[in-house]
């Protein structure tokens, strides 16, 4: 049916209203809401806190019913058991079983999805390579840390190999590591066929790997189209141009000014403008708009008691923050990889440099049984080694202060 | 070697779920032998003289009902398991594995060991052995079935709970699991979970009591110690290590003639009450008056009952218990019991005619039986008709007194039959089907209500479980005699409900086995049928339906705070 499928999700007038015990309309938390997902995007649903986002999300997998309108999944009802077997869903918060281990867990799962017991072993192992805690597959999850039992409700999504993979906030909790994993993963499983339907607050992660994005507000569509096209900016022109000097820039200036003939020169393209600014544009029209939402409104600036009652409390405060600067600039980082001496910004780039270092050092390739089992092998990297570089850059740069103070 | 040791452990640990699957499944193994045998033996009852067994099915259909509703609901679970086998095992085995993680069975077991091992301390038993092998089989059985009770009860309800709770459902129920297979798994992970704590429960109950029963050492004893011993060590498995088979008198024939022609004379004589409710009234208090009029033996009088069900052709003897009551307070009971056997007889015309002819009699002892007390007297088996009936007649011989018998407890005869290992085994199955429907029960309230609700739930069905013989009692006698019409009715509406309502909740009492196994009575396969038949298909079946149709429409992602 490849008509039907290739709108894997349809969201047709789709409105939920939560009552109280008395049955009275307590929150609407969807409202309206028309979206379509077409195979192989990966799609992204935006909005502030209590938007509806998640309200969404489980109305799609069956764990909510709608009010009114209608959710198709793979054009069925979304508690179809067919359905579902093509479904994979990671939750906002993992919600799995604190007693069992990371292998039960994933053989549980398997077992849902009648999984031959030789297969079961394979992805879980493989599963449990990918997320990186093959150390930790014996111990409950009950120990875990936040960001592992994420990983393991990553895996645990991905057991079936589905074609629509759900994700609720897929990189809160993780490492800047494991949201990079996280992303690249996304891409490949969009590049094999796969479609993606994410919830999230990270803009950046979404500008970079989203194709089309839909902006909830109080449980109403805002926006919804292709990325590059919401942020396409059509009243603006952005000139590219070599290395120029000032005189050649001021005649640019002054032909602009004058705004005639082109000149071939200057490349002339339509800009965009970071997806945090339109979001935040978005939002702020519909707050001017005074549309309710039952989720978090603007907030004011920060409350006044903490803000202090005296000036001299304040100036007591500059004094401190001056002298933690000070002292901070006394030790001059001196080795590069030191990672506290790396500012914080450049933090994705350090650890990409040291994720392609891995992946150079270590010649040997993971083998993955299976073609079909879930993760393609490209993406699996190393991770005892990167452990091992970060405990390098670690122990180098506390050396280095050592030596220094 | 240790490491070997330790991983062999690990392996173990790890398969537990399935070592407990199959010790289930062996547990049911000797149900299935002896269901065959018992069909066997039913077959060819049924063969031998058709028409005789069918007008016993039809004057009596209740037991075939219950065989039919067994067959047709093992039919039906056995084919719900068998086609949804690889995901209620996934949700049965997960729910085993909580259980042993969360020490519910390890709980259990020591619990169980504690209380049994504390009995020999609580109880100063006079070193009769009867005795002793009586209170600790009844008592680990009693504690063992409580504990499995509580367990299957609570544990089912707090796991759905909890799961919906802790929100584990919103994954679980993303995967392709219908909504009734994760219940149905739930219940029988805990089935199979009390199951296999009830066999060790039980082998250990029995391999004690087998201790406990064991020969005596004569060698050291003097002869008449010896004596003595050996004649207790024989009682034992007389009367409790055995399974007799139990049958009780009818109520006595012409007890409604008797009515009728009471009623006729108050009506020649115009003292019939003029409405019908009042009618029915004396009716009922007639009916009473005569039926306690034909049990009592007036001096030199006699009581006579028939006593039907029993298997002819032992050589053994049958143990008759009865209990009287006289007029004057500590009094006894004199007489005796006479039995009676149908004979051919040759009359004067030349032909044969059937007719009762005394055979044996047991003379009350010096000073006479105590009233109000249960008495025993053995009978020989051969006594007993080929058609299975025993008459028996009491004759008063207190010159003073009359002698009267309970219409409700009536005469019960005993017969050996089979023997105690099969007896104890139904009687564990009755326990496994109390287990299944409290589990099914369990469910039901977890799936309708959030925790502290379903658990309150979950303690109202336990007491009203455990006391509703007596509310039944009390509402019956809850009745005044001067009700208005108007009130009359009211009090029937109330009354239907509540006997309807109590009738549909469970009933420990009802069904349960232990009090006859422990005195040494046949539970008969028709009992376990029975059990069978409402316990675990129609209740439980019920319970476990109505749970998985409120399950199936809840919003499992919504938060009822
Ligand atoms: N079970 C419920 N009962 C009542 N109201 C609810 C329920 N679940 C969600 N809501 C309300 O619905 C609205 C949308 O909630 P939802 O969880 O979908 O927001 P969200 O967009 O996922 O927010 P966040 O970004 O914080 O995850 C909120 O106002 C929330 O209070
Ligand atoms: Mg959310």
């Amino acid at each position: 049916m490849p008509a039907t499928d290739s709108k894997v999700l349809e969201v047709i007038e789709l409105t939920k209203v939560f009552r109280d015990f008395w049955g009275r309309e307590s929150v609407k938390a969807v409202n309206g809401l028309n979206l379509d997902v077409k195979r192989g995007e990966v799609f992204g649903l935006l909005g502030p806190n209590g938007s509806g986002k998640t309200t969404v999300v489980r109305i799609i997998l069956g764990l909510l019913f709608p009010t009114r309108g209608a959710v198709r999944v793979f054009g069925r009802g979304p508690r179809n058991v067919d359905v579902k077997k093509r479904v994979g869903y990671m939750p906002e918060e993992s919600h799995l079983y604190s007693y069992l281990n990371a292998e039960e867990t994933l053989d549980f799962f398997g077992r849902l999805f009648r999984l031959r017991a030789g297969e079961r072993r394979r992805r879980t192992s493989a599963l449990i390579d990918m997320v990186g805690l093959k150390r930790a597959r014996k111990r409950p999850l009950g120990q875990y840390s936040k960001g592992m039992a994420r990983r393991i409700g990553l895996a645990q999504a991905l057991i079936n190999d589905p074609d629509l993979l759900i994700l609720d906030e897929p990189t809160t909790g993780l490492d800047p590591i494991g949201a990079r994993e996280m992303k690249d993963l996304i891409l490949t499983l969009r590049d094999r066929g796969k479609t993606i339907f994410l919830c999230s607050h990270l803009l950046g992660d979404v500008e970079e790997i989203c194709d089309r994005i839909c902006i909830l507000y109080g449980g109403r569509r805002r926006a919804l189209g292709p990325v590059e096209e919401l942020l396409a900016a059509q009243d603006m022109t952005q000139i590219r141009a070599p290395r120029l000097d000032q005189s050649a820039l001021q005649q640019i200036a002054d032909v602009v000014r004058r705004a005639t003939g082109r000149d071939d020169a200057i490349e002339v393209s339509t800009p965009t403008r970071p997806l945090e600014d339109y979001f935040l544009g978005v939002v702020e029209e519909a707050r001017r708009e005074r549309i309710s939402t039952p989720g978090a409104e603007a907030g004011t600036a920060a409350a006044g008691f903490l803000l202090g009652p005296e000036p001299e409390g304040e100036e007591l405060l500059e004094e401190l923050v001056q002298a933690g600067q000070e002292q901070d600039a006394a030790p001059e980082p001196v080795a590069v990889e030191a990672a506290s001496a790396i500012p914080v910004a450049q933090d994705d780039e350090l650890i990409e440099a040291l994720v392609r270092r891995a992946a150079d050092t270590e010649v040997e390739p993971q083998t993955v049984e299976e073609p079909g089992a879930a993760i393609a092998p490209e993406t699996v990297v190393r991770k005892d080694v990167i452990d091992e570089l970060v405990d390098e850059a670690h122990e180098a740069g506390e050396a280095d202060e050592d030596e220094v103070s | 070697m240790r490491t070997k040791f330790l991983s062999l452990c690990r392996w173990f640990i790890h398969r537990l779920p399935e070592v407990l699957l199959v010790c289930f499944l062996l547990s049911l193994l000797p149900l299935v032998v002896f269901v065959a045998e018992e069909a066997v033996a039913q077959a060819t009852a049924a063969w031998k003289v058709p028409g005789e067994y069918f007008q016993s099915v039809v004057d009596d259909p209740v037991p075939a009902l219950a065989v039919v509703a067994c067959v047709l609901g093992t039919a039906v679970l056995l084919f719900v398991l068998w086609r949804n086998w690889g995901l209620i095992w996934a949700v049965a085995r997960k729910m085993i594995v909580e259980g042993l993680h969360r020490k519910v069975v390890l709980v259990l077991l020591v619990f169980f060991v504690l209380l049994v091992l504390s009995l020999p301390f609580l109880l100063k038993t006079e070193g009769s052995v009867k005795s002793q092998v009586q209170i600790v089989l009844l008592y680990s059985l009693i504690v063992a079935m409580v504990l499995l009770s509580l367990v299957a009860i609570f544990v089912s309800a707090a796991s759905i709970c909890s799961e919906i709770e802790r929100k584990h459902v919103q994954i679980t129920d993303t995967k392709p699991l219908r909504r009734w297979q994760f219940l149905l798994g739930k219940w029988f992970g805990t089935l199979v979970m009390c199951a296999a704590v009830l066999f060790v429960m039980a082998g250990a109950t029995y391999a004690l009591v087998f201790y406990l029963a064991r020969p005596p050492d004569y060698s050291r004893m003097t002869a008449r110690e010896a004596e003595k011993a050996r004649q207790e060590y024989e009682g034992l498995f007389e009367e409790i290590l055995c399974a007799r088979r139990s049958a009780k008198s009818l109520l006595p024939p012409g007890v409604d003639e008797a009515v009728e022609e009471s009623l006729r004379v108050l009506k020649a004589r115009g003292d019939l009450p003029d409405s019908r409710r009042e009618r029915k009234r004396l009716r009922e208090d007639l009916w009473r008056a005569h039926v306690l009029l034909a049990l009592t033996a007036p001096p030199g009088g006699v009581v006579y009952w028939k006593i039907r069900g029993l298997k002819p052709g032992g050589d053994g003897a049958l143990s008759v218990r009865f209990k009287g009551y006289v007029n004057t307070p500590g009094g006894r009971l004199l007489g005796r019991w006479v039995v009676w056997v149908k004979r051919p007889m040759k009359l004067e015309s030349g032909e044969t005619q059937e007719r009762l002819r005394r055979v044996f009699r047991v003379v009350s002892p010096e000073g006479g039986w105590h009233a109000d007390t249960r008495w025993a007297i053995a009978v020989p088996e051969q006594c007993v008709g080929e058609d299975g009936t025993l008459y028996l007649t009491y004759e008063n011989m207190n010159p003073d007194e009359s002698a009267g018998f309970d219409p409700e407890l009536l005469v019960e005869v005993l017969q050996e039959d089979k023997t105690f290992f099969p007896n104890y085994y139904r009687s564990l199955v009755v326990v496994l089907c109390h287990v299944a429907l409290l589990a099914a029960l369990g469910l039901m309230a977890g799936s309708v209500f959030s925790f502290p609700v379903a658990c309150l739930v979950v303690v109202f069905f336990f007491v009203i479980g455990l006391m509703g013989p007596w509310l039944a009692h009390f509402i019956e006698l809850s009745r005044f005699a001067d009700y208005t019409q108007f009130e009359e009715y009211i009090w029937m509406g109330l009354h239907g409900s509540l006997k309807a309502f109590l009738s549909v909740m469970p009933h420990f009492g009802k069904y349960n086995p232990l009090g006859d196994l422990t005195d040494g009575k046949l539970i008969p396969w028709s009992a376990v049928f029975r059990a069978g038949a409402v316990m675990l298909y129609v209740k439980g079946g019920a319970a476990l339906l109505i749970g998985m149709y409120f399950y199936a429409r809840r919003e499992l992602a919504r938060v009822i705070v």
